[in-house]
């Protein structure tokens, strides 16, 4: 090994005490434990506000199902309106007879039980009665 | 069983397990401290500074792909925080960047206990540039491969042979 060599060397081998000291003095368990605890708050910053409180979670969950429960609610009865109003829009163009035969069907199809009109006779009934017991029916 | 490797632990840690991050907390942090005392870290600034590289690792695994070995790619993010460091401790203007980062006297008892050898040592890397020390500290420091230097410092390995070559040259010359 030449003179070079052995600087070289001893060179090397300096360098790979370099900071050794320094680096014995670092308390790695403290260190490792401050590093995720920063990691943990820099993870909890950068989830959206409202995620990160359970009780506000919760209050989101609740004002989601009232919300929807009412817009179920809302469509059921904007979907009835419409059978509603065909039906009495119908009675105003039937004549008499026609609407004692409506009401002779709902006679067969109907309890008799419920239906107490059917009971009566239909021919003595004027249009205006006729109509005044479609409705009636109608609910 | 196997201890886990460092990519094992990555990947555990990007799943959110904190018990892995810690581990290569563990395993890392006396190797560079190691890595930024040979560089001029001031011992008192050694644990901050630590504790900032990994973080800053921590949020920059999801662009490392095992290019390098994790050790070299953590201890070239801990001369870009040291780098970092230095220039607002300027901008502080309580003294100038080469003397508080690089420390050319530090405290003298510390360069007294370290030895005279070991302190000329000190004072002829940071007459270095930045490039020469971090590659002859990674070589002859840390037994890094030149192909892993590379890798890590945006380099090609002859490029990094050249700047080695060099900064061996000038510590000779300085401590001679």
């Amino acid at each position: 090994m030449t003179h070079d060599d052995e600087r070289d060397v001893e060179l090397e081998r300096l360098a790979g005490r370099l900071g050794a000291r320094a680096a014995e003095r670092l308390d790695v368990e403290r260190t490792a434990a401050a590093v995720v605890a920063r990691l943990r708050a820099e993870r909890s910053a950068r989830r959206p506000w409202w995620v990160r409180h359970g009780w506000l979670r919760a209050a989101a969950l609740v004002v989601l199902m009232v919300g929807a429960g009412l817009v179920v609610r809302g469509r059921r009865s904007v979907d009835r309106a419409p059978a509603n109003h065909y039906v009495r829009e119908d009675l105003q163009d039937l004549s008499a007879d026609q609407l004692r035969e409506v009401l002779g069907d709902l006679d067969h199809t109907l309890d008799d039980a419920t239906i107490q009109p059917a009971d009566e006779d239909l021919n003595d009934l004027t249009t205006e009665q006729l109509h005044a017991l479609l409705q009636s029916l109608e609910g | 069983m196997r201890p886990a490797d460092d990519a094992d632990l990555i990947a555990a840690w990007m799943t959110g397990d904190e018990r892995a991050a810690a581990e290569l907390v563990r395993r890392h942090a006396r190797t560079l401290a190691r890595f930024l005392a040979g560089a001029g870290a001031p011992e008192a600034d050694l644990d901050d500074l630590v504790q900032e590289t990994f973080i800053r690792a921590f949020r920059g695994l999801g662009g490392f792909r095992g290019q390098c070995q994790f050790r070299t790619w953590l201890l070239t993010i801990g001369g870009n925080a040291l780098k970092d460091l230095g220039r607002k401790l300027a901008r502080r203007r309580i003294v100038p960047l080469d003397e508080q980062v690089e420390s050319k006297d530090g405290d003298p008892h510390q360069r007294a206990e370290a030895g005279e050898t070991e302190a000329r040592l000190q004072q002829g890397l940071e007459r270095l540039t930045r490039m020469q020390r971090e590659v002859f500290l990674l070589r002859a420091q840390q037994g890094c491969e030149y192909d892993d230097i590379a890798v890590a410092l945006d380099t090609t390995p002859g490029a990094a042979r050249v700047h080695y070559h060099h900064a061996v040259k000038r510590l000779k010359e300085w401590l001679s």
